[in-house]
């Protein structure tokens, strides 16, 4: 039995079915946020859509990505992590100073590189979930650990990276930046596990509500603190490959990402309280706002000017997210004027 | 409704937070006010050549007395380079005591703690570091005041030498500007080109001085008739002094700009991560000028045989002007009349086209290292390690 709730002269317009549907959901406005994006920049930078151009953009945008597929796995599971920074940096230490201090193979010391940034992620996810102190604090605990391992392995100088890796982290293949390879098979490989693999279904639904998780049987506490350890790793790949791009980094090469990262992430339309995320849509993030950045630049702002427009761009883009247009559109429908 | 609510504030919150970091992080120059620090620079009666410098030994005189470097930042091989020469040069007379360094960490309040604290450790003369710019003039005064000699270097603290500290000592970075400008312009010969200058963080006094001399230049030079200068004028290309910053501005400026020709940089660092943004984007490298970098010099070493028209220029990073703010300080303790120059024009010390001045790369020390230092090559090896 159902009621029809609907005004009188409401009730003689025919309700209209949506002829085409349009892919809706929190991560599709990104897509058309960078979409709209790429197709303005040779409008406000000419040349900012050329090869050479956007092969000096794809390999920052690729850092990037791996750097919030990181930041995604914590705030799937509604925590925040600040220690982006010193994981970075101190992989880029075993990758460059390590290797040219101790004679160590490279392979080698980017391995403990790698391996450095998953301990201090199980560090943070065993004081996060185990003695539930509270994310933000535990990260930047670590992340200032972190930046003093770096200061003392480095002594304060920066090193290069080994000429091999360096051209390999430089490289393309045929056009493609190969940091945009590993990007996106990153990228893909989490987006297929978060969707389709049990353990991924499994994460997400502790990150949606772990008490319920927990009531269905699943070990709760093993996926909130493997997520720290899996961001860790993909800090410490990130900085690794930056170190390896840039070819001499400077100590804190990480510092910009901190809070980038958590833009991308935000941007991408994962919600900070956990739960819902999506792999694919951060790491469209990623290319959104390195783009903007380029364009920016290209543009030959001021830094001043920079400053502005991306917080103008990013906070438009935050907010109009946020906009019901679906509801604006159905009471433009009804009732031929907008909804007061 | 309420968690809508939470999720919006969360993310303008994110926002917000992003926003201020972004626009607060910008490291400080010397935060002085530019006329104040810009007519040290013009002042003819300060500004001497190296040639003018002269030994310590000169300024020693008898009275023991207690020496100490101030920094404001001691995590870089520019600062421990320039304290590796501090101390050297103290160790020149035997009467000088040098006193524990002291780093600020870039902390204005550390800053000004530590030379209150070199201060009632007994300090006779202090040479500082002035990162925090005017925030740290108080405290030079209060010290100069208490009998001690004060000599701020490299950055200018404003303020009146004689009054608010015993002399600021430096180099004359329009002269720099005219320098890079000059060898750019002779090379560039009667072809010309386009000219790009980067400067440091936004608003600092040393990258907007610099500029001013190679603007100053290229209008008086007749060398530099074809020469365009591609930036607005007045306004250097913010890079931050940061490689990866660096590499991102000028992929920009590649993108914007289909001809360089010569870039005029000040910092040896982020002329590394400029040049991955031309090697990147397969663009011949153009005429560079710096200051001298080991990193730098090397990168000339390995790619200058396949690109024949990437050539460069260096003048010397100065970190030896610590030397010359030692003297001062000890000489005005001493009662010692110094008339070196307290504004130094720096030399050229490298440069690709002048076979005495090839650019010197040292593989056995960091990218970083600074070989114009004044320092024996063995003494140098221990700073870095």
């Amino acid at each position: 039995m159902s009621f029809d709730i609907r005004g009188p002269q409401q009730q003689n317009v025919p309700v209209r079915q949506p002829r085409l549907s349009l892919p809706r959901g929190p991560f599709v406005p990104v897509w058309v946020m960078a979409a709209a994006l790429f197709a303005a920049s040779p409008l406000i930078a000419p040349g900012s859509l050329s090869v050479s151009a956007l092969q000096s953009m794809l390999p920052f945008a690729a850092i990037l990505a791996i750097a919030a597929l990181g930041q995604s796995f914590v705030i799937s599971q509604g925590g925040i992590d600040l220690s982006v920074p010193g994981a970075m940096a101190l992989a880029a230490v075993f990758a460059t100073k390590v290797p040219q201090t101790t004679g160590m193979p490279v392979p080698l010391a980017a391995a403990l590189g790698l391996l450095a940034g998953a301990v201090g992620g199980l560090v943070i996810g065993i004081a996060v979930v185990r003695f539930g102190i509270a994310a933000f604090v535990v990260t930047l605990a670590m992340n200032a650990v972190l930046i003093g391992a770096v200061m003392q392995l480095s002594k304060g100088f920066p090193g290069s990276a080994h000429r091999r890796f360096s051209e390999f982290a430089a490289g393309s293949l045929w056009i493609v930046p190969n940091l945009l390879i590993i990007a996106v098979v990153l990228v893909a490989v989490t987006q297929w596990l978060r969707r389709r693999s049990v353990a991924g279904r499994r994460f997400m639904a502790v990150g949606a509500s772990s008490s319920a998780a927990r009531l269905l049987g699943v070990r709760t506490s093993t996926y909130q603190i493997s997520a720290y350890v899996v961001a860790g790793l993909l800090y410490a790949l990130a900085g690794l490959l930056l170190a390896g791009y840039l070819r001499t980094p400077d100590i804190l090469l990480g510092n910009t990402y901190q809070l980038s990262s958590i833009a991308a992430v935000v941007l991408g339309g994962s919600l900070l309280t956990g739960g819902v995320s999506s792999a694919a849509a951060t790491g469209g993030a990623a290319l959104f706002l390195t783009q903007l950045n380029q364009v920016v630049l290209a543009a030959g702002a001021t830094t001043s000017v920079q400053l502005l427009v991306q917080a103008a761009v990013l906070a438009l883009a935050v907010i109009l997210r946020r906009v019901p247009f679906g509801a604006i559109s159905r009471s433009f429908k009804a009732t031929g004027s907008p909804a007061r | 409704m309420l968690y809508k609510r939470r999720r919006m504030l969360a993310a303008g919150s994110l926002v917000t937070a992003f926003l201020a970091i972004t626009g607060c992080a910008t490291p400080k120059g010397d935060t002085a006010s530019s006329t104040n620090v810009d007519k040290v620079y013009n002042d003819t009666t300060r500004i001497g050549d190296v040639s003018q410098l002269k030994p310590i030994t000169e300024f020693c005189g008898s009275k023991p007395l207690k020496v100490a470097l101030a920094d404001g930042t001691g995590d870089n091989a520019w600062r421990k380079t320039a304290r590796a020469e501090f101390e050297n040069e103290a160790r020149k007379c035997p009467n000088l005591t040098v006193l524990p360094y002291s780093d600020a960490q870039n902390n204005p309040q550390k800053a000004i703690g530590d030379i209150k604290a070199l201060v009632s450790q007994g300090a006779d003369a202090i040479v500082v570091f002035p990162d925090a710019g005017e925030a740290l003039l108080p405290t030079l005064r209060e010290a100069f005041q208490a009998g001690v000699a004060v000599v701020p270097w490299t950055a200018n603290p404003g303020g009146t030498p004689g009054k608010d500290y015993t002399t600021f000592v430096g180099h004359n970075t329009i002269n720099d500007g005219h320098t890079w400008a000059r060898w750019t312009c002779e090379h560039l010969g009667d072809a010309g080109g386009n000219v790009l200058f980067l400067g440091g963080t936004p608003g600092n006094t040393q990258s907007t001085t610099e500029l001013k001399g190679v603007e100053e230049e290229f209008a008086s030079n007749a060398a530099c008739k074809n020469v365009k200068l591609l930036n607005d004028a007045g306004k250097p290309i913010d890079t931050n002094w940061n490689p990866a910053q660096t590499q991102r501005v000028v992929a920009g400026l590649l993108t914007k700009y289909p001809k360089v020709d010569a870039i005029i940089s000040d910092s040896g660092d982020g002329s590394l991560g400029g040049i991955r943004a031309f090697q990147s984007a397969n663009r011949k490298l153009p005429l560079w000028t710096a200051n001298d970098l080991n990193g730098f010099a090397c990168e000339w070493k390995q790619t200058h045989t396949q690109q024949p028209d990437f050539n460069v220029v260096t003048v010397s990073s100065r970190t030896w002007i610590v030397r010359l703010a030692l003297r001062k300080a000890v000489a005005a303790k001493e009662g010692i009349k110094n008339d070196e120059p307290e504004i130094i024009n720096i030399p050229i010390y490298e440069d690709s086209f002048d076979s005495a001045k090839q650019p010197k790369c040292e593989p056995t020390l960091p990218t970083s290292a600074i070989l114009s230092a004044q320092m024996p090559a063995d003494e140098l090896k221990n700073v870095y390690n």
